[in-house]
């Protein structure tokens, strides 16, 4: 596993939900980012939906797209977690345990 | 799933998201059409949420400007991820897999495209190898590019043999600060003796010369100073290849004393493997493997003996002009000097690598040019084909487009097939180099230098491979991004349309052809005019008998240590013991053969005239000769006699002139009779021949004199003179009987290969017939692979038109008519591709010019029979497939549809 991915599944896991949310949380940029989503979403360890319209009304923005972890990540969220912590001296901004997950 | 999330409001005006949202737009054209609008949403939705996020944390400055715009820059790598679905290496990979079952598939399609290709890129790899073993293989000395070559001429004529004195070239060596070493080098034609002598093609040469190459010896050492001169040590240094195969790579006979010639030499050492020597001297094409230095002191030799090569090399740091300058000084010295022997003379320094290869350069790139050509052809071929395979492929691809497939995924799909039949095919066209650059090297003959380096190597083998990956692209992609391109429009508008799909690539298919058939002509009347050339050369009377003429030429027989009378003896019984043999019907002896390149100068003064004044002096060609090999090189006796045995030592000198030289120096008068100095001893012209083109049939006959080898200054009878015999055709395969009888007579003489006169023909027009020969096989190649085109064209357009000729059929034309009508779009395209191509052949033939001899390049036989060839060619190959579109059932025809 890649250290972006093993980022980009820590930050999913932790709660981040669009795109550019991951972004933010894992630092990486968006041409990182987004082929790791769009290989997790295609490997089934990852589902997307569209917001609710009413919310993005609300906020008067279109629609974006939110990103899930599946039932099938549970063993790619311990990696990532075991990746990470092998990485001496790395403490991530919002990223937490797989048990959190 | 992806829910549509319908149109995007963009009412933002921040120029960062205009810019970025053009980012995204440029990047979703490589995501599949079935995923494009989900994608572009979600990166809309994204970019402004970002861009509000920004808005709301600190004020607008350019820092959150290229923020927005960098993380714009990342849905290219997103697009590349998601088109990578059929786009990439490893995609490319699958989609060969699947390209090669759907090829093998169609075997005959397959075996058009691959044999097509492997013709094309085979042709270019053999010539590529000649080019590259010839003219770009670097010499294998020190710093090459710093060895010049000392051409000797006479003031404002171009250098022709470029032959220099040997003393000339020692005062040039000891004088010079610009050249770090002058060195001498002459032809030698030793006779290993013992108990099989073998003649060695071989070389005087300066004591340094193998210092200013700058080579270090495989065995032994090179020679020194004193090691030249009168009174030197006899010594020789050999090859890596004698070596090998004469000594079996025995170290513990360097610095013993072997056979050469009669006499004892040491052999000094042993020239690195691969050494090949500045092909200055060449023996029909053979390099020196044997060397020797002077035995003479080279103050004390005739500085007018004009029969050196001179070789230099640059000192460090100075350029050809200024060394060309310091040369012209000396030799104005030179000339002040010894004005008898250098007025009018002057030395041009020539780059080494110019010298050697001047010659073949402009012709090869000339043929390398016409092969790119025939490459170009067969590419168009291929392209035709692939293009009407993937036009077949159609209604797959538009479900491949509506399913999800991005038109890069298409492109690979469709590349794929063009890249596996370019892989067949360049792999069949290196073994089809290899197998043919042999015989492309035994065409040239002796007009090829250095082709001991010509084969299939790294290089060639890398040029091949970026030829089969660039015709791949040419021939593969271009027909793709065509089909694909339509198949995207067709998807999107959901809409087939029957008629158009078939007629789309027609239009590209006949332009295609029409390219074909341009090149065709441009190749077919280049190969027209220099065939015509080669033709001419055959045809010119060279003055001597080319048929049922052996030559043989014999060493280490102790001629030389033979007084003359002896000597004559000898010959006079050898000959005689040939003539008896029954197919023998003259025979005698010479010492230089007509068409054997050998450039002499010796001075001849008639006697009726004054002294010449210094530098003033005429030399004529001279050649010493035994009775019977005028009669047997099949010369011509205009007047007079030939030499015969009563011409003797002690009898008055005698001579036969060639008309050439009567005319030059007795200029309207009858010249037998006249009398003459030639090197100082006074002869009378006895008879008048025939002219002799005596190097070759380009070249103008050259005055030549005979002289009597008993009576030759040079006491020429005591040297191995060249046998020469004549007779019926049949004497040409009677080598061994020859062979045979000479050893009856001479059993110690080493016998030079017995060869027909026709030999020494075919190396003179080695290079005539190269080119000829080259160019008229990528002509045909090129003809026969535009005919292939038009007859896939013509069958294209009568499938596609088959409605419509039905109709017209089913309304009462006549089938005639449809065929007619169907032949009429040939013709269009040959005569518009005629045109074109003539066009260019004019402006073409022109660099052919220096490869003429007797025809113009505007030559209007030529010109007009390569168009009437081609067009009458093309149209015999549009009528084929013509023919069907008068068989069309209209009942067929229109059910069909």
């Amino acid at each position: 596993m890649t250290v972006p991915t093993a980022l980009v599944t820590s930050a999913v896991a932790a709660g981040s939900r669009y795109g550019f949310e991951i972004m933010e949380a894992t630092g990486l940029p968006s041409g990182t980012v987004y082929p790791v989503l769009r290989r997790l979403e295609r490997g089934g360890f990852l589902v997307s939906t569209w917001e609710d319209p009413a919310v993005a009304l609300a906020d008067g923005r279109p629609r974006r797209r939110m990103y899930k972890l599946t039932g099938q990540a549970a063993p790619l969220i311990s990696a990532a977690a075991g990746k990470l912590m092998s990485l001496r001296g790395f403490a991530g901004p919002g990223l937490v345990s797989p048990e959190a997950g | 799933m992806l829910v549509d999330p319908g149109p995007v409001d963009l009412n933002d005006s921040d120029a960062s998201v205009r810019i970025s949202f053009a980012i995204v737009a440029l990047a979703a054209r490589m995501v599949p059409i079935a995923d494009r609008r989900g994608w572009h949403a979600e990166w809309h939705a994204e970019l402004l949420a970002h861009n509000a996020m920004l808005r709301s944390r600190r004020s607008r400055n350019t820092w959150t400007w290229l923020r927005l715009i960098w993380h714009a820059l990342g849905s290219f790598s997103d697009a590349w991820q998601l088109s990578a679905h059929g786009f990439g290496p490893a995609n490319l990979v699958r989609d060969l897999g699947l390209a090669c079952r759907s090829l093998a598939k169609r075997p005959g399609f397959l075996a058009t495209a691959v044999i097509t290709l492997a013709l094309g890129i085979g042709a270019n790899t053999a010539l590529f190898s000649v080019v590259r073993g010839v003219l770009l293989r670097p010499f294998p000395y020190e710093d090459p590019e710093r060895l010049v070559q000392l051409l000797g001429h006479r003031e404002g004529e171009t250098p022709g043999s470029g032959n220099v004195s040997y003393p000339n070239l020692h005062d040039f060596d000891q004088v010079s600060a610009t050249l770090t070493g002058v060195v001498g080098m002459a032809g030698w034609r030793p006779a290993l003796t013992g108990d099989q002598p073998q003649v060695l093609p071989g070389a005087t040469v300066s004591w340094d010369y193998f210092h200013v190459l700058g080579v270090r010896a495989a065995a032994g050492r090179f020679f020194e100073a004193e090691e030249e001169g009168e009174g030197r040590v006899r010594a020789v240094v050999i090859s890596h290849g004698v070596w090998t195969r004469q000594f079996a790579q025995d170290r513990d006979l360097i610095g013993r004393q072997i056979n050469v010639d009669n006499e004892s030499y040491t052999l000094l050492g042993v020239a690195p493997e691969g050494f090949e020597g500045p092909h200055l001297i060449s023996f029909e094409g053979e390099q020196p493997v044997i060397w020797r230095t002077p035995w003479f002191e080279a103050t004390d030799t005739f500085r007018s003996g004009r029969s050196w090569k001179g070789l230099a090399r640059l000192a460090p740091g100075v350029g050809i002009e200024q060394a060309q300058t310091e040369v012209s000084v000396i030799m104005g010295r030179l000339i002040e000097q010894y004005p008898e022997e250098n007025t009018d003379r002057q030395v041009t320094l020539s780059p080494l690598r110019d010298s050697v290869v001047s010659d073949s350069r402009s012709a090869l790139l000339l043929l390398l040019g016409a092969v790119v050509l025939v490459l170009l052809v067969a590419c168009v071929n291929v392209a035709n084909l692939l293009l009407g395979r993937m036009l077949e492929r159609q209604d797959e691809l538009l479900v491949r487009g509506a399913l999800g497939a991005g038109r890069g995924h298409l492109l690979t799909l469709l590349f794929a097939e063009g890249l596996a039949i370019a892989a067949i095919g360049g792999a069949l066209g290196v073994l089809l180099a290899y197998a043919s650059v042999g015989a492309l090297v035994g065409i040239a003959g002796m007009w090829l230098p250095r082709p001991e380096g010509v084969g299939v190597d790294g290089t060639v083998l890398a040029f091949s491979l970026a030829l089969t990956l660039g015709t791949s692209v040419v021939f593969g992609l271009l027909p793709a991004l065509r089909v694909t391109r339509d198949t995207r429009l067709s998807a999107v508008s959901g809409v087939r349309m029957a008629g158009a799909r078939s007629a789309l690539g027609a239009g590209l298919r006949r332009t295609l052809v029409l390219v074909q058939v341009a090149a065709s002509v441009v190749l077919v009347i280049g190969a027209g005019l220099l065939l015509r050339s080669f033709w001419n050369l055959q045809r010119v009377d060279l003055g001597v008998g080319s048929q049922g003429v052996m030559t043989v030429t014999m060493h280490g027989a102790s001629w030389w240590d033979l007084e003359p009378e002896a000597a004559t003896v000898g010959y006079r019984e050898l000959l005689d013991r040939i003539t008896a043999l029954p197919m023998v019907n003259a025979a005698g002896a010479i010492d230089v053969v007509p068409l054997a390149d050998n450039h002499s100068c010796d001075g001849f003064i008639p006697i009726d005239r004054p002294p010449p004044g210094p530098g003033e002096g005429e030399c004529a060609e001279v050649r010493s000769l035994t009775p019977g090999a005028l009669e047997a090189l099949g010369v011509h006796l205009l007047s007079g006699r030939t030499i015969d045995w009563s011409d003797r030592s002690d009898a008055a000198g005698a001579m036969v002139l060639s008309r050439e030289a009567a005319q030059h120096f007795w200029p309207d008068q009858e010249a037998l009779g006249k009398a003459a100095l030639v090197h100082s001893d006074t002869f009378s012209v006895v008879g008048v021949v025939a002219d002799i083109r005596h190097f070759g049939p380009a070249e103008a006959a050259t005055p030549l004199v005979f002289l009597s080898a008993q009576q030759e200054p040079w006491n020429g009878i005591t040297r191995g003179l060249t046998l020469v015999m004549s007779g019926p055709p049949a004497i040409e395969r009677a080598g061994q009987e020859i062979a045979r009888a000479i050893q009856d007579v001479k059993p110690a003489a080493a016998l030079e290969a017995i060869r027909p006169m026709r030999t020494l023909l075919a190396n003179t027009t080695g290079g005539s017939r190269f080119r000829a020969a080259l160019l008229l096989a990528f002509a045909g190649l090129a003809l026969l692979l535009a005919l292939v085109g038009i007859v896939g064209v013509i069958s294209q357009s009568v499938t596609r038109r088959q409605r419509e000729l039905g109709i017209r059929i089913a309304l009462g034309a006549a089938p005639g008519r449809a065929v007619r009508a169907v032949l009429g779009e040939g013709v269009r395209i040959t005569l518009a591709g005629l045109a074109i191509g003539l066009l260019a052949s004019l402006a073409m033939t022109r660099l052919l010019q220096s490869f003429m001899f007797g025809v113009s390049p505007l030559d209007p036989t030529i010109l007009a029979g390569g168009c009437v060839l081609v067009f009458g060619l093309a149209v015999l190959a549009s009528w084929l497939p013509a023919r069907r579109a008068g068989r069309i059932d209209p009942v067929q025809a229109l059910r069909g549809e």
